[in-house]
């Protein structure tokens, strides 16, 4: 009778029934032409991914403010992914909520078979089919896991390709089957941001845990023999298929003075944003509300007891399980990983840590380990779970008791599955909601910035504290994100404080002291040429009289009137107006192009002859000028300085030692007037050297694809014969 | 001198072993007055407490449970600490005896299994 009563609970298709109740939720979240987009990811790529494409994830470069060479490769396959979902569903909205579906049920479904695939060794039955589920319940309802869903990054596909990667991994491991793995890599590469340099600190959080974890389990549990040449194999094919990615950044991170090299390497920058960074997030880092995981409820606190109890009664009726011990030493580790105040020895071993090049991504404990945590929380309670099941006498009393909990998490996570991640009101606004539909107004706007020369970069007000920039959409709610003018139109935009680099405090200083020429000539130094203003009130002052303004207002208008008073007393004039979206164009007096010629000192620019660009793409430029009038001069060309720009003059390359910074950021080349080589004109090529290493990338991996591929299908064929 | 050593040693083990329940509540109690007691953590206690545990469960033959079952007390205590005081620190402290006891009883369970 119990038997019948346990089997028409978990009958064998539930978990597929949850995954679709799962996956349909986040259908419920937004409506329909409305998008959750910002952030500091911005995931413009689902509003328009063409675009973004074409304008951030080719080329060696960021197509904003002073344009340091830096590359974005790795969003080119995923980006590819969501332009394909977005051509067959034709509605960002519905492609968002896919993505969303997906981290819901394919984590949910991934636990699920890890679980059962950890208890069938046990002959799981019925037994580990509940605790599986309730497994994958707990982990994507899990408090630590719902809580990023707005102006989610894109390394927060994690949520379900952990899990997913886990599983494939132990399925290929454990059943020595190579097509798991190869399942496994074509994943990765339509994932690939996850995989990548900018997604390191949830990368190396959870991939050499998982690794470990499974070669752990196949030798000292199941006493297997690793499969060493699928794996080697496997190991090849994954370097090949992510280095249209991983060359460019890896020599990137080599190269002396880049951002990620001081990040990883220099020791003053390791003791100021590592060690520091942590210590100041440490006492935020509770070791009970990490072993209890309470819900946002607050009265359902006491739900939280039920996982950590089931763990010790587990450990306690499941005497000599290794599997279970081995996952309970994970579930430690992750622990004190996530913590970090396990003793005061915990504490002084993890300040050490930073000093192992690249652990200073870990600095904030508190963000980088709650899904690897989460996630070995979940197994060790599928694994004690059926542990104590197995053991009982009275199972449909337990699993009432099951269901009981099961349905206590769903009410701790109600209001997430309700929507509330995407639809809630930014931080510090006049409850401006996040979610919005694009202002048609300004899909023209965007056009028209389309259509302006590339000589020349804008200059975005009302200005951020970051590097965002504010829209307000035609429903009323608000995007606050990366520059949609930069990652959609390709044009270089000032819009926030960090995008000046060095330069900020002086804008900021210029503007206290009303100083409108200093401020005249740092744009030209900026070579900005165009000032786009969203004079939108409900952007500034009505909507967000704080964040993301607060540090910009103490030197900047704080209003939007001021703001156009501002413009005003600038030298430009308007060449557009569509609603609140207005373009102005800076004087030719008092700007400077992106590429120039100057005398020997640079100080002055050469207004005549004049020369002529023609940008080929983002890092190639074709420059006409007619001969210097003196013996020599400089040619200025005002992306950020990159050693890696090298110029060509009628042919011949411009020798290193002639390339210099200037401006304090720009690149300048020596020019002598032998580079004529007796021509009467310069004709140069500009061009961006480390661009190559992206196409060296991109022939590895689709080498590797095309290996991939022929592997798979023959594994295939050799599976049906 | 020696022989009177384990002589009280063999007494104590054999206490230990034969009121097992009872040790394990003892030692309960020994780490709530520690936490309680003194206004601030010392590692010095924390291993020094677990070094004292797995030398009297050495001498008394303790098995893994006994470790586990001292571990739920633990948790049970922490349980109620939040309830009154949320994450206060006692309630941290106990915490930390709580995971630094079921390590150890993972541990200890790892090599029953092992041998």
């Amino acid at each position: 009778m119990k038997e019948h009563i346990l089997r028409k609970l978990v009958g064998r298709n539930i978990h597929w029934f949850i995954a679709i109740v799962l996956f349909a939720i986040p259908f419920f979240w937004l409506k329909p032409g409305e998008m959750d987009l910002g952030g500091d990811s911005g995931r413009l790529y689902f509003y328009d991914p063409v675009s973004f494409i074409r304008n951030v994830s080719i080329y060696h470069q960021v197509p904003e403010g002073l344009a340091p060479a830096d590359p974005n490769t790795y969003y080119l396959s995923y980006v590819s992914f969501i332009a394909v979902l977005l051509f067959i569903f034709r509605s960002s909205t519905i492609v968002i909520s896919i993505i969303s579906g997906a981290k819901l049920s394919i984590g949910f479904l991934a636990v699920h078979g890890i679980v059962k695939t950890l208890c069938n060794g046990q002959k799981a039955g019925k037994v580990g089919e509940l605790a599986a589920i309730m497994a994958g319940v707990f982990y994507i309802l899990a408090p630590t896991m719902i809580g990023n869903y707005d102006k989610a990054l894109t390394s927060h596909n994690q949520v379900f390709l952990n899990p997913l990667m886990f599983y494939l991994l132990l399925k290929f491991i454990t059943k020595s089957d190579p097509l798991y793995l190869l399942a496994g890599l074509g994943i990765s590469f339509v994932f690939a941001p996850n995989f990548a340099l900018t997604s390191a600190p949830p990368f190396f959080a959870f991939y050499p845990l998982a690794i470990g974890y499974v070669l752990l389990y196949t030798k000292i549990v199941l006493k297997n023999k690793l499969p060493w040449g699928w794996m080697f194999t496997g190991a090849v094919l994954y370097l090949g298929i992510h280095a249209f990615h991983l060359v460019p950044q890896i020599l990137n991170l080599f190269e002396p003075g880049s951002f990620t090299n001081t990040r990883v390497f220099d020791r003053s920058s390791i003791a100021h944003e590592g060690v520091r960074y942590f210590l100041a997030v440490l006492p935020l880092a509770n070791v009970t509300s990490r072993i209890l995981m309470v819900p946002a409820i607050s009265w359902l606190w006491w739900s939280g007891i039920f996982a950590p109890l089931v763990f010790v009664i587990g450990l306690m009726s499941a005497k000599k399980d290794k599997t279970l011990l081995l996952t309970a030493g994970f579930y430690l580790l992750t622990l004190y990983l996530y913590s970090a105040k396990i003793t005061d020895i915990g504490v002084a071993i993890y300040k050490k840590l930073f000093y192992i090049p690249g652990f200073s991504m870990f600095r904030n404990l508190i963000g980088q380990w709650p899904s690897v945590y989460t996630f070995y929380f979940a197994l060790l309670l599928g694994l004690s779970i059926f542990a104590v099941l197995r053991k009982m006498k009275f199972r449909l009393w337990m699993i009432m008791v099951s269901v009981a909990v099961s349905i206590l998490w769903i009410i701790g996570a109600s209001s997430f599955l309700k929507g509330e991640p995407v639809n809630k009101f930014h931080a510090q606004s006049n409850n401006i909601p996040m979610t919005f539909a694009m202002d048609p107004r300004y899909e023209e706007a965007l056009m028209f910035v389309r259509s302006l020369p590339d000589d020349g970069k804008i200059l975005t007000l009302p200005l951020t504290d970051a590097y965002y920039q504010v829209l307000s959409g035609a429903s009323g709610g608000a995007y606050i994100g990366t520059s949609t003018i930069s990652q959609l139109t390709g044009k270089k935009d000032f819009n926030g404080y960090q995008l000046f680099g060095t330069f900020s405090e002086d804008f900021m200083k210029y503007s206290r002291e009303n100083d409108m020429s200093k401020i005249t000539e740092l744009l030209s130094t900026l070579s900005i040429r165009y000032i786009f203003h969203n004079s939108d009130p409900k952007i500034y002052e009505a909507g967000f009289p704080q964040s993301p303004y607060t540090y910009m207002k103490t030197s900047f208008p704080k209003s939007q009137t001021e703001y156009m008073q501002f413009i005003s007393s600038l030298e430009a004039k308007q060449i557009y107006q569509n609603g609140p979206y207005a373009i102005y164009e800076l004087d030719s007096s008092v700007r400077r192009p992106l590429v120039y010629t100057a005398n020997a000192s640079g100080s002055i620019i050469n207004r005549e002859p004049e020369i002529s660009i023609i940008k080929s793409d983002p890092v190639t430029y074709h420059i006409s000028a007619s001969g210097l009038s003196e013996k020599s001069g400089v040619l200025v060309f005002h992306d950020a300085y990159n050693s890696n720009w090298a110029l060509t003059i009628n042919g011949s390359p411009v020798s290193r030692d002639r390339h210099f910074m200037i401006d304090g950021y720009a690149n300048a080349w020596k020019l002598l007037q032998d580079d004529q080589n007796g021509e009467k004109r310069y004709t140069m090529v500009l061009r961006l050297r480390s661009q190559n290493r992206v196409w060296f990338g991109w022939s590895i991996t689709v080498l590797s694809l095309v290996l991939l591929g022929i592997v798979m299908v023959r594994r295939i064929v050799y599976h049906i014969l | 001198m020696i022989a009177h050593i384990k002589k009280t040693l063999a007494v104590v083990g054999k206490w230990v072993h034969e009121n097992q329940g009872v040790f394990v509540g003892f030692f309960g109690c020994l780490i709530s007055a520690e936490v309680y007691i003194f206004p601030k953590s010392a590692d010095i206690r924390l291993f020094s407490g677990l070094a004292l545990y797995w030398i009297l469960s050495r001498i008394g033959r303790l098995s893994s449970i006994r470790v586990l079952q001292l571990s739920l007390i633990l948790f049970s205590i922490m349980s109620v600490s939040f309830l009154f005081s949320g994450t206060g620190v006692q309630t941290e402290r106990i915490a930390v005896w709580f995971i630094l006891f079921l390590a150890f009883g993972i541990v200890t369970q790892w090599r029953e299994t092992v041998s």
